[in-house]
């Protein structure tokens, strides 16, 4: 028997680690969804603890009820319509009066609420048990202490949640939380008859405090507005608008500000009456070397590029074995050497790849060609260039989980910002960047901190110009086949495909912010900054799995299925299958490449090679390492490099095509997940219009300028 | 004249403010204000910065960019 399982909803202000509690109650296994309507995303888990089940539902961290960003609304939607048995407010033991600011508006409007406070490992037990205990009393609301990193507390919270979810609700909320809105009490009093006569039932469901909407209702907050004259219609919402006015003309008062200021003086009295010492830390006022770096004139832009340093050689490492095998052969043993470069990261997937196709091939030999084809080239490629990224991805995803647990990300951000915004970026544009290293899946998804949906945008459309990995390895092979035997050549050449990336995407946020913004709209940021701390490898390993995972689930079912149309494309002609003993040039995609034709006729590349440069090109489309793979393919080589090489181009011409291949186009993989993030076809379209003009002109212009330097 | 005023942005570590008005529009407005930074409320600047001022408010710091720290109206104490 299928049972129907009741939702939880877990909601906190910022920094005040409700992500940690929600993976401690889930065991970290949460699903990835969006909420409906919306590219927010939604996570939810299911908790089994001592025969009790029960769905949690991870909602956006809320600075407030006034709802500022796209993410805050679904949390406060959430709260007034969403089919919930309860809802867990977390809140702070180490920064209380602000984060109980948040779970003391949600406990107002929701009598099923419980409220969590964590980090209670940071004082003493018997403290910490008398202040919940005193809390609980004075809020008329189950309080519960708990740590989530220590996993005190664990237990009480979904013995708590359990009792909540098995409560009826109660339609007398004279029991519940009550704050003094002094003056404002007698509007809020008539507001709250008012609706209460007019009972319309639908409000029961999640039964929300008619004072506590009242409340609300009188901040002038146009969601709550809205939720009203959905449940009581638009004549109940005149009459209550009506009483507001009288307030504001009698009291003089500008009713949102009097109504913060009021919650706020409430918890202050609240916290000094509980005598607890209130915990101040010293590093909110001590500056750590971190701080003093990053506040240092230009300090930020070189942790910045610091980091970006790092991510980059453990690419390369990953990728080359570099710089180890070149130690090794400088040492004079060369046999070291070469096994390092046979077995870095990528040098292992890629022998055990191609172990398993022979193995495969072996027993398969009595099925028909075709099929073994498709298993081995088809099949077994997608798999393997899935696989092949998920090293890099796993270790930029660890970095930057990292520097986000400990705090330094955000200051990062902050102390960029000025810079950033010059460019038409918040100084959130860091995270994307970073992550973009490794793939540019990840880095689009990251766009969601924007503050705006218009700096998202530039942010999207802005991201897929930073090399991925996959890119670096094109031109890793093209340095190599440009500059043979000279690798001071090949290094400076991919420094400089990393600057123009860079530099392109730097750019392409000032143009697009200058054509799109006003003046006054550029990026601003308010942030409240987490405190400094070593990072906890759980909540890394959280943070940096659910990343890894959600490329893989995202790009990896696109990179997967699309090896198969390539093969595809690459072993069928207009008569049939060419595959076996056929040649590519007659393939379907090697007609398709010819239509580039023109374009790279330009570059003064001749009709034979052409077709075959366009065919890559396509195949770049789909996944970027394709740009090399499908070369040796067609050149029947296993080399890629000699497969460049023997296209016999000309310096200029190689190193500006290659330019256009770093910029041209984002992936795949990538367009659907800009696809998924911005909900429109027409975006998705003028971000790959928009690349490819972009990387035509900087293309072009580079080969005129290497062309009379005599390349 | 005992009293004076100052925005955020002109603020110094040294000295101590109270918060008078919030002169944003709505939406930012009700998120400072949220944020702790109701009129009335002591705020002491952690750092003035060239491109942002951190402040520190009922026991949370906050970074704020120039642009939102100018309506941020102060009170000068002492």
């Amino acid at each position: 028997m299928k049972r129907e399982l009741f939702e939880i909803g877990f909601v906190g202000a910022p920094n005040v680690g409700k992500s940690s509690l929600f993976n401690a109650l889930t065991g970290g296994s949460a699903k990835v969804s969006n909420w409906p309507g919306t590219t927010v995303e939604k996570k939810t888990g299911i908790v089994r603890f001592d025969g009790t089940m029960f769905v949690a539902v991870d909602l956006p961290g809320l600075g407030g009820f006034r709802a500022y960003s796209l993410d805050e609304r679904v949390s406060k939607d959430y709260i007034l319509r969403g089919d919930y048995k309860a809802v867990v407010a977390i809140a702070d033991l180490t920064s209380l009066e602000r984060s109980l600011y948040v779970a003391i508006v949600i406990a107002e409007l929701s009598p099923r609420t419980i409220i969590a406070i964590n980090k209670i490992d940071l004082m003493p037990r018997d403290v910490v048990e008398k202040f919940i205990e005193y809390l609980s009393k004075k809020l008329h609301t189950p309080v519960v202490g708990v740590s989530a990193l220590k996993r005190i507390g664990i237990e009480v919270l979904i013995r708590e949640i359990t009792r909540m979810a098995e409560s009826k609700c109660e339609t007398d909320f004279s029991h519940n939380i009550y704050i003094d809105y002094e003056e404002l009490n007698k509007y809020i009093d008539e507001i709250k008859n008012l609706l209460e006569k007019h009972k319309s039932g639908k409000e029961i469901k999640n039964c929300i405090n008619l004072r506590g909407l009242a409340a609300n209702f009188m901040t002038e907050d146009p969601d709550v507005e809205r939720f009203i004259r959905d449940v009581y219609g638009a004549e109940i919402l005149n009459k209550l608008i009506e009483i507001r006015e009288r307030a504001k003309v009698e009291t003089r008062e500008d009713l949102g500000m009097r109504i913060v200021s009021l919650r706020y003086g409430f918890i202050k009295r609240l916290l000094e009456e509980s005598g607890l010492e209130s915990y101040v830390e010293k590093s909110l006022y001590e500056k750590t070397l971190i701080d003093r770096i990053i506040e240092a004139p230009g300090g930020s832009i070189l942790i910045f590029l610091g980091i970006l340093t790092l991510i980059f050689f453990a690419i390369f490492t990953i990728n080359t074995g570099f710089p180890l095998n070149v130690i090794f052969s400088a040492l004079g043993l060369e046999e070291i050497a070469s096994l390092i470069e046979a077995y870095s990261l990528n040098g292992l997937i890629s022998a055990g790849f191609s172990y398993l196709s022979e193995y495969l091939s072996d027993l398969m030999t009595p099925l028909p060609y075709v099929i073994k084809d498709l298993v081995i080239n088809g099949i077994v490629t997608g798999v393997g260039a899935v696989i092949s990224f998920l090293p890099l991805i796993l270790l930029v995803s660890i970095s930057f989980a990292v520097l986000e647990d400990s705090g330094i990300a955000t200051r990062l951000a902050v102390g960029i910002h000025r810079t950033f915004s010059k460019f038409g970026f918040s100084g959130r544009f860091v995270y994307p960047m970073i992550v973009s290293l490794g793939c540019n899946v990840p880095g689009v998804m990251l766009s969601r901190t924007a503050l705006t949906s218009r700096e998202r945008l530039i942010q999207i459309l802005s991201t897929p110009f930073i090399p991925c990995q996959a890119r670096l390895i094109v031109a890793l092979a093209f340095s190599q086949a440009v500059f043979p035997g000279r690798p001071l050549e090949q290094a400076l050449l991919i420094v400089l495909i990393y600057v123009v990336g860079f530099l392109v995407s730097l750019l392409s946020g000032f143009i697009l912010s200058r054509s799109m913004l006003r003046e006054k709209d550029l990026p601003e940021l308010i942030i409240e900054l987490p405190r400094l701390h070593r990072p906890y490898a759980r909540v890394v390993w959280w943070i940096s799995w659910s990343y890894t995972r959600e490329f893989l689930i995202k790009a990896g079912l696109v990179i997967f299925l699309l090896s198969i149309v390539v093969w595809s494309l690459t072993s069928f002609s207009l008569s049939g299958y060419i595959g076996g003993e056929g040649s590519v040039s007659e393939s379907i995609g090697f007609m398709l490449g010819s239509i580039l034709q023109p374009l790279l006729s330009l570059f003064n590349i001749n009709s034979s090679t052409a077709p075959i440069l366009g065919f890559t090109l396509i195949q770049g489309f789909v996944a970027k390492e394709g740009l090399i793979s499908s070369l040796a393919i067609i050149m029947n080589m296993e080399d890629p490099v000699e497969a460049i090489r023997s296209l016999g181009l000309l310096p200029a011409q190689a190193i500006s095509i290659l330019l256009f291949m770093m910029l041209y186009i984002p992936c795949l993989a990538t367009v659907s997940v800009i696809y998924e993030e911005t909900k429109s076809l027409r975006w998705t379209l003028f971000s790959v219009v928009y690349m490819i003009i972009i990387a035509f002109l900087i293309s072009y212009t580079a080969y005129i300028l290497l062309l009379s330097l005599g390349l | 004249m005992g009293v004076n005023y100052t925005s955020l942005d002109l603020a110094s570590p040294l000295k101590r403010y109270r918060i008078i008005d919030i002169e944003a529009g709505r939406g930012l407005r009700e998120k400072i204000l949220e944020m702790g930074m109701t009129p009335g409320s002591e705020i002491r600047v952690i750092r003035n910065a060239r491109g942002h001022i951190i402040v520190l408010v009922r026991g949370v710091s906050i970074a704020i960019s120039r642009g939102i720290a100018k309506k941020i109206i102060l009170e000068t104490l002492e």
